[in-house]
C-alpha cells in the first residue's frame, strides 16, 4: 500500500493514562501501535476488553491525546478539527441529545460537519430511509428504543457523506434483522469507495464484512492481515465422493488421519500434507470417485481466541 | 467556524433551552406579572381590574391617612404620587426581586447542567468527534445559557412594558435597561457555572458551587463598599482627630479591596444601567446636592429666570399673563438657619404679620407650614402662598405669587400639585451617608474605586479568565 493511499496512518502511538509527575507510572493503554488503513478498505479492529481499541479510536478522533508517536487522518494530525470533517463516527455507548428529534440531530451534526441546509434537506430523508427510521424521524431521541438509537447513530455518522466512517460496535443492541441491515450499509459504503473502520466484539460480523483486520491485546498489535491470512488452515479436509459404502471409506481412510467423520456426500478427516496425498491415492485405488476436496480453515473467532490465549500465556 | 456550523450550534442551544424544564417553569412564572400588567390598569385616579372593577386611589388614601392629620392639600400632593409610586414599586418588586434575585438563582440552577451533560461519557464522544473545536463547543454552551436568560428577560420586561403601556399608558425606560443589567449579572455567574461544570463534570457540583459563590461574592463586595463609606464618613466628620488604624482593620481593608478589584462586581450592573439611563434621559429642572434637593420639572407654563440663583435671592420661575397684563412667579429659596432663626420663630413671625394660621403640609414627605393670603398690591389683588420647611441647617421657602384671577382655581391647584410632587429632598442621614456612599460616587468618571469603566473592565476580565480556565481544562480532558 503506498503512502498516498493511506487514509489512517498510525505510527508508534503510545498512550499512558494517569502518569504522575514527569510521566512516570500510569497505565499504558497503547504501546507503540502502528497501522495503516487504505482508501476504500473495510478495516476491522479486534481485541479483548482492555486491548486499547477504543483508546486508539479516540486518539484518531481527537477525543484523547496520545502520549507519543504520530497519528494522522487524511494526512492531517488527528488533533486538528479539520481532519475530522471527512470522518463519520458512531461511538460505543453513545448518548445523543435527547431534547432533539432524529431529524434535528441529523441537521445539527450535518451542520457541524459544514453541510448547508439545502444539502441536508436532500440528504436526510434518503439516509432515514436507508437506516429504516423514516417513520420515527420526528420523535424526540429520548423516546427511542436502543435499536432505534443505534440506527439514528449510524445515520448521523453518515449524514455528511464522509470518506472515512468509524463504527464502534455498530451492531450493539441491534436485532439480527437490523444486523443484516448494518452489514448491508457497510457493504454499500464500501461499494461507494468509503473507507470503513470497524471496532467490534462480534467477530462473525467482522469476518463477513472486513477486508483487513488488526488484532490487538494489551495495547499492542498481535496480528494484522486479510481474513484469509488471519485464519490459517486447520489441517482438516472435506472430501466429496461418489456414493459408496461408509464402511469402505472408514477402512480406506480412517487409519491414515484422525477424527474421521462421515458427512453427507462424503467425509471429513484431519490430515497432514503427506497424508492428504496418500488418502487421495487410497481412495482412487479403492475405486472411489473423488468429486471435490476442501481444506477447512479456522474461523476468525477460533483464530482470535487462539492468538489471544497464546499472548496471555 | 463556518456559517452552517454556527447556525447548527445556535439552533442546538435554542432547542436545548426550549426543552428545559426550568425554562418552562420560569416562563410560566414570568407569565403571571406580564398578564397582570395587561389586565390591571393604573389610571390617573384609580386602579381598574379586568377593565371593570375600579378602586379609587383617593378612597384608599383617605382611609390610610385618616389618623395622620394631613390636610386636603397634603393628601392631594400624595395622591398625585400614588400612581407613580405604585407602578414603580411593582416594577421594582418584579424586576429586582423576581427576575434579578429569584430568576438569577433559578436560572443558574436550571442551566448548570449544560456543560456537565455535554461532558458525560457517550455524549462527549459524539459531540467532540465533530469537526468543531472544543472552545467553540464550550462557548456555544455558554451562549446557550445567555440565550436562556435573554429570552426570559426580554419576555418578562418586554411583556410588562407593553402591558403597562397599553393598559396604563405608563412607560419607564429603566425597565428596559434592567434587561441589560440582568444579562450582565447572569453572564458572570453562568461563566463560573460553566467552568465549574468542566472541572467537576457534575451538575449538582456546578449548581451548588455557583450558588455558594453568589452570596459570598455579593457579601464581600458589600463589605468593602460599607467599609469605604464608613471610612470616608468618619474621615469627613473627624478630620482633625485621625487615629492610627489597627492591624486587623488594615488587613481586612486590604483583603476586601484586593477582592473588590479582582472579583466580578455583579452589584454594579443595576448601577451602570442607572447611570446610562440618567445620561440618556432628561435631566431634572434643578438639583442641589448639598441639600439633596431635586426639582423634577418647572411649574407648568412657567420658565426659569436665568439670572436667579438658589443660593442668593432664590430660584425664580416666571410666567406672563396670557393677555399680557402682569406676571406670576414661583420662587425657591434657601437660607442658613443662623440668618433666619429657628423655623418655629419664623412661622410665628409670619403668622403675626399675616394674621393667619399656617396649615400642615408636606413636601417630599417633610413637614412644611403653608401660608395662604391675598395681598393688595397697588389695587391689584394677588394670591400669595408660602411653604416653609427646614432641611438640615437650612430653611427652604417656596413662594407663589400671582394675580388672584390669573388662572382658574382648579387649573392652578393641579399645576401647583404637580410641581410640588416633583420636588424631592433626601433625608439628612441618607444625604450624609450618600455623599460618601459607593452608590452616590459610582459613575463613569469617578476615582478608580467608584469608576464604572473600572468595574466593567475588571468584571469582564474576570469572566474572560474564568472562561479561559474552563477552556484550558476542557482541552486537557481525555474522553
Amino acid at each position: 500500500m503506498s503512502a498516498q493511499e493511506s487514509i489512517v496512518s498510525v505510527r508508534d502511538v503510545t498512550k499512558v493514562y494517569g502518569g504522575g509527575l514527569f510521566g512516570r507510572g500510569g497505565f499504558r493503554a497503547l504501546d507503540g501501535v502502528s497501522l495503516e488503513v487504505g482508501r476504500g478498505q473495510v478495516f476491522g479492529l479486534l481485541g479483548p476488553n482492555g486491548a486499547g481499541k477504543t483508546t486508539l479510536v479516540k486518539i484518531l478522533l481527537g477525543l484523547a491525546r496520545r502520549s507519543g508517536g504520530d497519528a494522522r487522518i487524511f494526512g492531517q494530525p488527528v488533533g486538528d478539527p479539520r481532519a475530522r470533517t471527512r470522518v463519520g463516527y458512531l461511538p460505543e455507548g453513545h448518548r445523543f441529545p435527547g431534547y432533539l428529534t432524529g431529524v434535528q440531530m441529523l441537521e445539527l451534526f450535518g451542520q457541524m460537519c459544514g453541510r448547508d441546509r439545502h444539502y441536508l434537506r436532500r440528504r436526510i430523508p434518503e439516509l432515514l430511509e436507508q437506516v429504516g427510521m423514516r417513520d420515527s424521524a420526528h420523535r424526540k431521541i429520548r423516546e427511542y428504543s436502543k435499536g432505534m438509537t443505534q440506527r439514528i447513530g449510524l445515520a448521523q455518522a453518515m449524514v455528511h457523506e464522509p470518506e472515512l466512517v468509524i463504527l464502534d460496535e455498530p451492531t450493539d443492541g441491534v436485532d439480527p434483522v437490523g444486523r443484516a441491515a448494518v452489514r448491508a450499509l457497510v457493504q454499500g459504503l464500501k461499494d461507494r469507495g468509503t473507507t470503513v473502520f470497524i471496532n467490534s466484539h462480534l467477530l462473525q460480523e467482522v469476518e463477513l464484512v472486513c477486508d483487513r483486520v488488526v488484532i490487538m491485546a494489551r495495547g499492542k498489535i498481535l496480528r494484522e492481515g486479510s481474513i484469509a491470512e488471519l485464519t490459517p488452515r486447520s489441517g482438516r479436509y472435506r472430501f466429496e465422493v461418489a456414493p459408496c459404502v461408509e464402511l469402505t471409506l472408514a477402512r480406506l481412510v480412517g487409519e491414515l488421519g484422525s477424527n474421521f467423520e462421515p458427512a453427507t456426500g462424503g467425509f471429513e478427516v484431519q490430515l497432514s500434507d503427506a497424508e492428504l496425498d496418500a488418502c487421495v491415492d487410497r481412495l482412487r485405488a479403492g475405486g472411489i470417485s473423488i468429486r471435490g476436496i476442501t481444506a477447512r480453515r479456522m474461523n476468525l473467532e477460533q483464530a482470535f481466541i487462539q492468538l489471544v490465549n497464546k499472548e496471555a500465556r | 467556524m463556518n456559517r452552517p456550523t454556527l447556525r447548527g450550534l445556535f439552533l442546538d442551544a435554542l432547542y436545548q433551552v426550549l426543552d428545559n424544564l426550568g425554562f418552562r417553569i420560569l416562563f410560566c412564572l414570568f407569565l403571571v406579572p406580564v398578564l397582570l400588567s395587561f389586565v390591571v390598569s393604573f389610571r390617573e385616579t384609580s386602579i381598574a381590574f379586568f377593565w371593570c372593577w375600579e378602586w379609587d386611589y383617593a378612597e384608599f388614601l383617605r382611609s390610610a391617612t385618616a389618623s395622620s392629620g394631613l390636610d386636603a392639600a397634603a393628601r392631594a400632593e400624595m395622591l398625585a404620587n400614588v400612581r407613580e409610586s405604585l407602578l414603580q414599586g411593582l416594577v421594582d418588586v418584579v424586576i429586582e426581586w423576581g427576575a434579578d434575585r429569584f430568576g438569577l438563582v433559578f436560572g443558574i440552577a436550571a442551566i448548570s447542567f449544560f456543560v456537565p451533560q455535554m461532558l458525560e461519557k457517550g455524549a462527549a464522544d459524539v459531540i467532540f468527534s465533530k469537526p468543531v473545536s472544543r472552545s467553540s463547543l464550550f462557548l456555544s454552551r455558554y451562549i446557550g445559557g445567555l440565550l436562556f436568560v435573554g429570552i426570559l428577560s426580554a419576555f418578562l420586561v418586554g411583556g410588562i412594558t407593553l402591558g403597562l403601556v397599553t393598559s396604563s399608558g405608563w412607560f419607564d425606560s429603566g425597565l428596559l435597561w434592567s434587561v441589560l443589567a440582568l444579562m450582565y449579572g447572569f453572564a458572570i455567574f453562568h461563566a463560573i457555572s460553566c467552568t465549574i461544570g468542566v472541572f467537576t463534570r457534575n451538575t449538582i457540583g456546578a449548581i451548588l458551587l455557583t450558588l455558594v459563590f453568589m452570596p459570598i461574592n455579593c457579601g464581600l463586595h458589600l463589605g468593602w463598599e460599607n467599609l469605604v463609606t464608613l471610612e470616608q464618613a468618619v474621615a469627613g466628620r473627624e478630620a482633625s482627630a485621625e487615629e492610627p488604624q489597627s492591624g486587623a482593620f488594615e488587613f481586612l481593608k486590604t483583603g476586601l479591596t484586593a477582592y473588590h478589584v479582582v472579583a466580578p462586581k455583579t452589584g454594579d450592573a443595576m448601577r451602570m444601567a442607572r447611570t446610562w439611563r440618567r445620561s440618556l434621559e432628561t435631566q431634572p429642572e434643578f438639583q442641589d446636592s448639598e441639600l439633596g434637593l431635586v426639582v423634577a420639572q418647572a411649574p407648568r407654563e412657567f420658565r426659569r429666570e436665568p439670572r436667579s440663583s438658589f443660593a442668593r435671592e432664590g430660584l425664580a420661575w416666571l410666567a406672563a399673563h396670557p393677555d399680557g397684563a402682569g406676571e406670576a412667579s414661583w420662587t425657591l429659596r434657601s437660607q442658613a438657619l443662623q440668618d433666619t432663626g429657628p423655623r418655629s420663630a419664623l412661622v410665628k413671625k409670619q403668622r403675626k404679620e399675616l394674621g393667619t394660621d399656617p396649615v400642615r403640609s408636606d413636601i417630599s414627605g417633610r413637614y412644611a407650614d403653608r401660608f395662604e393670603w391675598v395681598e393688595d398690591r397697588g389695587g391689584e389683588k394677588r394670591l400669595r402662598r408660602r411653604w416653609i420647611l427646614q432641611v438640615g441647617d437650612r430653611i427652604v421657602t417656596l413662594d407663589y405669587d400671582a394675580e388672584s384671577t390669573w388662572a382658574r382655581a382648579d387649573e392652578r391647584e393641579t399645576a401647583a400639585t404637580a410641581f410640588l410632587a416633583g420636588i424631592s429632598i433626601e433625608s439628612e442621614e441618607l444625604r450624609h451617608m450618600g455623599a460618601v456612599s459607593y452608590e452616590r460616587k459610582f459613575g463613569w468618571g469617578g476615582p478608580w474605586q467608584f469608576n464604572a469603566w473600572f468595574s466593567l473592565g475588571t468584571t469582564l476580565a474576570f469572566v474572560a479568565v474564568v472562561l479561559a480556565l474552563g477552556l484550558w481544562k476542557l482541552r486537557r480532558i481525555d474522553f
